[in-house]
């Protein structure tokens, strides 16, 4: 049984202006140990999905439609009670800003000892502190500085205490929303290598988020590709960045920029902006950006067509 | 960009020290060496890199050649006159050369200003056209950068464009002086990866239109690798390479260099054979 499953997930944000349909029709599925990578630019939902899973969702969020599943047991409408139980314990968060997630005025250690006991109240102090300690060193961080606080740390070394924060209940699934984007690109290394060893080593499966195609290519196995709110390709790496099918896929991968081009000209960049979520396109939302929209495209929205038993893609007309 | 090109901007020996306050107990106050002695000249008509890590001090550079800060001690000279002795009415001018677009759009623009009011008000500050023109240069400007129809954006405020957007009408607002020098400082740093190469597209046509000079801030070697013709790196307030942006990233020679090339991601990277490294191809790596 897949450990994490959405199926017609739907998300809405109540605004003035109506409706916003940040996620729309999202099915995917997360097997244990697993890793799935969400990509995709601002706006498309992604952080979105992740929330809901966390049960983090604003006042004016809400699951609109669809099921989102742990372990067989249907997340929507669930009691905050039970939510709880789930949360941290279960399903664990790394944030996109680890700098803001410690609490300033409190030693490191002391709050994942606090996350510890809270979830699992049987655990001494004692004890709790103990784990703190092997927790730091499987993160690559000195036990001993568990008792200084968030500021005597770098940015890096925060983010290494908040995975470490993610681990302290041994929990089945990870959501890593962005983890790394606050920081500098050889601290970003290090932490992309201790969050795949991290995953081996624990065996926990991890839900990345993230905008940066060259992160989820490194770290996770499946991706799903989301414009707009919707996923339009999905399948493994190896098919999603070897033979891109959408579209919007392809444009991404061309907007990647790298240090090995030749001659290293400036790719043509795709016109336009994503639609607007509260009174989405009729067709496919893709239409006014993409090079190969023709008429059907503008009048119905597209389908999904499946060109491996992993790999589909949300485009009527996918040119391989 | 030809290498006899003459010099439009020379930093030399800049130092600059930021310090704290001391505390009201007395406790003396801590100080940071942005930039440590640093020199470096930018050719006219030329797009000069600077690449660096967040604190290495970059932005900083940026800052003293756009009279936003001062040095410590060093000069900063624009074609060859030592911007700490310009005053008055002459550094008006002078502003008027050297613009700066700012990293984030969500702050740089006034949320009480529209479009319209944001890219004329230096126009109207310089005098550089009669009221009844005014339009019609903020238009041509905003045309240049991408907004079409410009009249469309007009009346809008900030709050009503995105993201890219956002960073269009900041362009705008400094290329609307024609301004010799132009310091970017990470102008796609906050933005997707397609809106940032339609951005990169925009300064590079403006380069040509403009026939500008300018200095491009970023954490990125590979969009300075797109950009730029000549590079430095900085780290920790120092210049530790420079050189044309394709030497430096092919044949780096110093190891803080080379550990930044290491840590790119392996996505689209080359092997030690030439050959594309695939990820995928060790799926063992991941559970």
């Amino acid at each position: 049984m897949a450990l994490l499953e959405a199926e017609h997930l739907s998300i809405g944000y109540q605004t003035r202006k109506g409706l916003l349909r940040a996620v729309e029709d999202v099915s995917f599925s997360l097997e244990p140990g697993g890793s799935l990578g969400f990509v995709g630019e601002s706006g498309c939902g992604k952080t979105t999905i992740g929330m809901a899973l966390m049960g983090l969702l604003p006042t004016n969020g809400s699951i609109v439609g669809g099921e989102l599943r742990f372990k067989g047991q249907n997340l929507v409408g669930i009691s905050d009670e039970r939510l709880r139980k789930l949360r941290w314990k279960k399903i664990a968060m790394i944030f996109q800003a680890a700098m803001n997630a410690l609490n300033p005025i409190q030693r490191v250690g002391d709050q994942i000892v606090e996350a510890i006991r809270l979830h699992e109240p049987e655990v001494s102090a004692i004890q709790a502190a103990e784990r703190v300690r092997s927790l730091f060193s499987l993160v690559d961080l000195d036990p001993e500085r568990s008792r200084d606080y968030p500021h005597q740390f770098s940015g890096g070394m925060k983010q290494r205490a908040i995975i470490a924060m993610a681990l302290a209940c041994r929990p089945d699934v990870i959501i890593a929303d962005e983890p790394t984007t606050a920081l500098d690109v050889i601290v970003q290394a290090q932490i992309l290598a201790e969050i795949r060893r991290v995953q081996k080593e624990m065996d926990v499966a991890v839900l990345f988020i993230s905008h940066d195609i060259a992160v989820v290519a490194e770290v996770c196995r499946h991706i799903a590709v989301m414009y707009a709110g919707q996923i339009v390709e999905q399948g493994t790496r190896k098919e999603v960045f070897e033979t891109p099918a959408h579209p919007y896929t392809r444009a991404l991968l061309d907007a990647y920029l790298t240090i090995e081009e030749e001659d290293a000209t400036l790719p043509q960049a795709m016109n336009g902006e994503s639609p607007n979520l509260v009174a989405p396109p009729k067709g496919c939302r893709f239409y006014d950006r993409c090079p190969h929209a023709d008429g059907q495209c503008r009048q119905e929205p597209s389908a999904w067509v499946s060109l491996s038993p992993t790999h589909k893609v949300l485009c009527y007309g996918p040119r391989p | 960009m030809k290498t006899d090109s003459p010099t439009a901007v020379e930093l030399v020996e800049a130092t600059k020290i930021f310090r704290t306050k001391k505390t009201f107990f007395g406790r003396s106050g801590n100080q940071v060496t942005a930039l440590d002695k640093v020199s470096f000249s930018i050719r006219q008509g030329e797009i000069f890199g600077l690449v660096g890590e967040s604190g290495s001090g970059k932005t900083t550079a940026g800052r003293l050649i756009v009279k936003l800060d001062e040095p410590d001690s060093g000069k900063v000279l624009v074609d060859g006159e030592n911007l700490s002795e310009i005053r008055g009415h002459k550094m008006k001018g002078f502003r008027r050369r050297i613009q700066m677009i700012f990293q984030d759009p969500y702050q740089s623009l006034n949320p009480y200003l529209s479009v319209y009011q944001t890219v004329c008000e230096p126009v109207v500050i310089h005098r550089l056209a009669a009221p009844q023109k005014r339009l019609e240069t903020v238009v041509s400007a905003l045309s240049q950068v991408g907004l079409t129809p410009p009249e469309d954006y007009l009346f809008r405020y900030p709050h009503q464009l995105s993201g890219g957007q956002r960073q269009r009408v900041a362009i705008a607002r400094s290329t609307v002086l024609n301004p010799e020098i132009i310091v970017a400082d990470e102008p796609t740093s906050m933005l997707d990866a397609s809106i940032s190469i339609q951005i990169f597209n925009i300064l590079v046509r403006l380069k040509q239109n403009l026939n500008a000079t300018f200095l491009f801030i970023t954490h990125s070697l590979a969009a300075a690798l797109y950009l730029c013709d000549r590079i430095a790196v900085i780290r920790k307030g120092k210049i530790v390479e420079m050189g044309p942006a394709k030497a430096v990233i092919r044949k780096p020679e110093h190891p803080y260099t080379q550990e930044l090339i290491r840590s790119q991601p392996l996505f689209r990277r080359k092997t030690e054979e030439g050959k594309f490294f695939r990820p995928w191809e060790n799926d063992a790596t991941l559970s």
